[in-house]
Parts: C-alpha cells; structure tokens; sequence
C-alpha cells in the first residue's frame, strides 16, 4: 500500500480504507466483501470505466478522475506508509520476538533495471537458487524457488525448454550440455500486471515488476498470464525458521507473505534500491549473471547489449522482458 | 464489339488527368506551408535525447591478489629460492598441468629468476595484474572482461567497479572448473 497508493489504481484502495475504516491488517476477503460494497456506494459505473481506461495518466490533479469518487480517495500520507511499516513490524515482534527492518525505498532516479545472463558460462551449480532462497524468505515446507535452470542438450539443437531437464540432481556440469536460468524477467509489457482484477501488481519506475501482498486476492490470474512461469503462489502459510528469516526487508519484497497470495522474483528490491547486487548475482561463482541500470552507458549491462549476441525468451510474445540471454 | 475513343475524347481525358495533377501538387504544397508553420498536425515529434556515450576504456579496479595470497611473497619465508636449481618441481608436488592442450614450462609464465613476479612475452607482471599474462592468449575474454561481459564482480550495481582477476576464480594449472552436486535440490513449476 506504499507506493501503489501513487498508481491510480491505489486511489480507489485508499478510497476503500477511508470509507470503511479499515486496517491493513484485515483479512483480504473481507477486504474485498467491503470493497464490493463500497463500490455500491460510490456508483459502479464510475468506477467500472475507471477500471477500464488506461490508468496510468491519472494523478491526483486530475479533476475528471476526482470528480468520479467526489474527494472520496486521497492519496497515502507518509505518516500512514510509517504507521503500516510499524504495524508489520510489532506483528513480526508478537510472533517472533524480534525486531525486523521493513524499507519502502522509492526506485531510484533515472534506472531502469536490466539483467544478463551468460549460457556458456552456467556450470549448474544451483548456487543462485539457494541464495535466492534465502534472501527473499520463500517458503520451505513447499521448497518455493524463484529461479530454475534447465540443462539443455547441445546436440539438440534447439533452445526449446520443453525438452530441457530442469530437476537434475547429477554432477555438473555435464558432459555435453548447458545451462540456462530462467526468473522473471521484468517484462515492460507484462502480461501478468494487465491481468490482475484489482491492480495488487504494477510496473515500478524503474521497470521493476512488483505486488502488494496485502492487495492480492490469490485469484493467480497472473500465473496463468506469465509466459515465463515467473510467478508462485502460496497454497498454505509459508514457514521459515526463525533463525533464516532475512530481516532486511522490503514492503514491495521480500517480507513475509501469508497464505493464498502470490509472490515473484523482485531481482531483489531489498537490496538493488540500496545500490547492491541481486543476491542470485553476487552468489553465482562463474560469473554468468549480470546486473545493472540500462540508461547508464558505462554499465557492464550496457557493454553486453552493444557488444555481445544477446537474444530474449518468447520474444515474439512481445513483452519485451529486461532479461537478455548471451555467449562468449 | 469494341469502342475506339475519339480524338475529342482523347483531348478532354488528358486535360482531366493535367488539371488533377496541378491540384494534387498545390494542396500538398499547401499542407507542408501550413505544417511548417506549426498548424495541421498539432503535435511536435518527438526527438529521443541524443544517447550518452560510454567512457572508453572503462573504469574499474581490480581486487588485489596479493592482499588475498596468505603465503606472498614466497621470499617471505623461503629466502634461499634463488639459489637452488630446478627445485620447484619437488617444491610444488600438488600442481596438476592441465591447461587445454598447451604444453609449457614452469617458466612460460613464471619468472625464476625473480619468484612471485610472472613475464608475458619477456614483460614483467605483477600477481596484481594476472589479466596482462592470460590475455597474452585469451584476448576476447580479457576484452570482455574489463567491458563486463566476463569476470565476477564485487560490489553493487551503482557503487565504485571492483572486479576479480581472472586467478581469483580460474586455476591457471587447471583451469576448468570443477564438477559437483548442484548445491540444491529443485523443486518443480507448479502447475
């Protein structure tokens, strides 16, 4: 409810707060019971064909869009984004006795996040996924992993994942084969954000696909959309032991979900948005994964597209992922 | 049966398609007057701000292999190495040569004369700066290794470049990598 409060899409969350009065805390089907209702009050037909235009041109100044819900929205103040933060906190103190640190840092200026990974270097050590893992607190009892690594044979001749083995457990790498990791890939056009009935998803400034655990009704509309089987959802709620819950956080990252919403790979927002690596970049050993801003000339991101074969996953999906394949 | 146009009618089309020439070239005429003048499409074009060119050659630092090395420089303990001939054989029992095909010496790379310095083609290298004796060969990797498509790098995406040198993460007696387990087992796609 941080940042999507500056999305169209969360006036009419904010709207739905004041009118009920309810905390964030509240569970999300009720949430939904009572938006429903409001949206009787407010009149569905305004709301419907906000819906149903494009929304990103919305701002608080437009007086169209304030004219529809008559001053009954209004944007998130930072005084409630701090007292949301502190309630996730005391909740995390009351269950596990600790204290937690929650960031909702904005994305940076001019960055637009871009990732690169080398097929010809991958060996297939799995080390990406288990930092990964780690870092972003998923849960253990289902074995959630974010990212997956296909061994494709070289005589195949083709780069189809279909026919690829993605559960090996030999020693690798293997003879005649290689890697290829796949995650999500930040799509500037996701498909998986279009779908979504009540906006819990959007595209952050700096091209970062993200989801509002507390917004998310787990209708897994978006696992269905994803092309990239990017997207995971939370059957039951997710255990971690006490000790290996990562307690650098982030509202739009990795804290803790709860059960029957979804959950994606963030290219780490915790770290990025302080200026770190994602945790899969700095724990892979062959240096296959690479990381950077694309607006920035001088980044290693950069060199590669100039000057590297680079090609994308499902590009004629046309969802333009941020996310490039390369070789030596 | 056929119909053979008069000469009159001939005439008369040939006026029609000159005087449709003449207006089509005047009202396109027109258009770009109106046009340059700002009217007609309402809207400027938009023009993509000229893209920033990359610094060249790229600035980075390399994470220093002496700091790293417990036991440099060898002299540090060992102060007679000079003086005994062809003993580093007996010295160095664990190094196993397996560099692709190449077949080399000790002192292809090593300088005996002066242990803990390496020579690339009779010039002297530092253990700082591997990349200048591996590039001697490996010309593509080193070029992409300080353009950032190879190499392993330390700190974040916006902070100051540090990268590894290639000694950090390849053994230059055995250079390939090693075959292991996967560190994790997969669990997999939902469906």
């Amino acid at each position: 409810m941080i940042q999507i409060m500056e999305k169209a899409k969360g006036f009419f969350k904010s709207s739905i707060n004041q009118i009920t009065n309810s905390s964030p805390d509240s569970s999300r089907r009720s949430l939904l019971k009572k938006a429903i209702s409001s949206v009787g009050i407010l009149g569905s037909g305004g709301l419907v064909s906000c819906f149903n235009k494009d929304g990103t041109d919305k701002t608080p100044g437009d007086k169209n869009f304030s004219s529809y819900l008559k001053k009954n929205f209004r944007l998130m103040t930072e005084k409630e984004k701090i007292s949301s933060i502190e309630k996730l906190r005391t909740n995390f103190y009351k269950k596990y006795g600790a204290d937690v640190h929650i960031s909702s840092d904005d994305a940076p200026e001019n960055t637009l996040f871009g990732y690169a990974f080398n097929i010809s270097k991958c060996k297939g050590y799995r080390d990406c996924v288990k930092a990964c893992v780690e870092e972003n607190n998923q849960d253990r009892e289902s074995d959630m992993q974010y990212i997956k690594i296909f061994e494709i044979d070289k005589k195949s001749n083709s780069l189809s994942l279909g026919g690829a083995d993605s559960q090996y457990s030999h020693e690798v790498p293997a003879g005649n084969s290689f890697y290829m990791g796949t995650q999500c890939f930040q799509c500037e056009n996701p498909p998986c954000v279009a779908v979504c009935p009540v906006g819990a998803t959007w595209k952050e400034k700096d091209g970062i696909t993200v989801i509002d655990y507390d917004w998310c009704i787990g209708c897994r509309y978006c696992q269905a959309a994803c092309p990239y089987w990017a997207r995971r959802f939370n059957w039951s709620e997710p255990k971690i032991e006490k000790e290996e819950i990562n307690k650098d956080q982030h509202y739009l990252g990795n804290r803790l979900r709860k059960k029957g919403v979804m959950e994606k790979c963030t290219y780490c927002v915790q770290r990025t948005r302080k200026g770190k690596n994602p945790a899969c970049m700095d724990a892979c050993p062959t240096g296959a994964r690479i990381f950077g801003n694309l607006l920035d000339p001088d980044s290693e991101i950069s060199y590669i597209l100039k000057n590297k074969k680079v090609f994308r996953l499902k590009e004629d999906l046309g969802t333009e992922p941020k996310f490039w394949y390369f070789m030596d | 049966m056929f119909l053979a146009p008069s000469n009159q009618t001939k005439v008369k089309y040939l006026k029609m398609t000159l005087n449709r020439f003449i207006l089509i070239g005047l009202s396109m005429y027109f258009l770009a007057v109106l046009q340059g003048a700002g009217f007609g499409s309402g809207k400027k074009s938009f023009q993509l701000p000229e893209h920033p060119k990359a610094t060249h050659p790229p600035i980075f630092e390399v994470q220093k292999r002496s700091d790293i090395v417990e036991k440099f420089p060898c002299t540090k303990c060992h102060s007679d190495v000079q003086k005994k001939k062809n003993s580093y054989k007996k010295a160095h029992p664990t190094i196993v040569w397996n560099h692709g095909n190449l077949k080399a010496k000790c002192s292809t790379c090593h300088d005996e004369k002066d242990p803990g310095t390496f020579k690339a083609l009779d010039k002297k290298v530092s253990i700082d700066e591997s990349h200048n004796l591996c590039g001697v060969c490996h010309f593509s990797q080193k070029r992409d290794w300080q353009g950032g498509a190879h190499g392993k790098r330390t700190t974040g995406w916006n902070q100051k470049r540090v990268i590894k040198p290639c000694t950090s993460c390849h053994n230059p007696h055995n250079p390939l990598f090693p075959k292991k387990r996967p560190v994790i087992k997969a669990t997999p796609l939902p469906n």
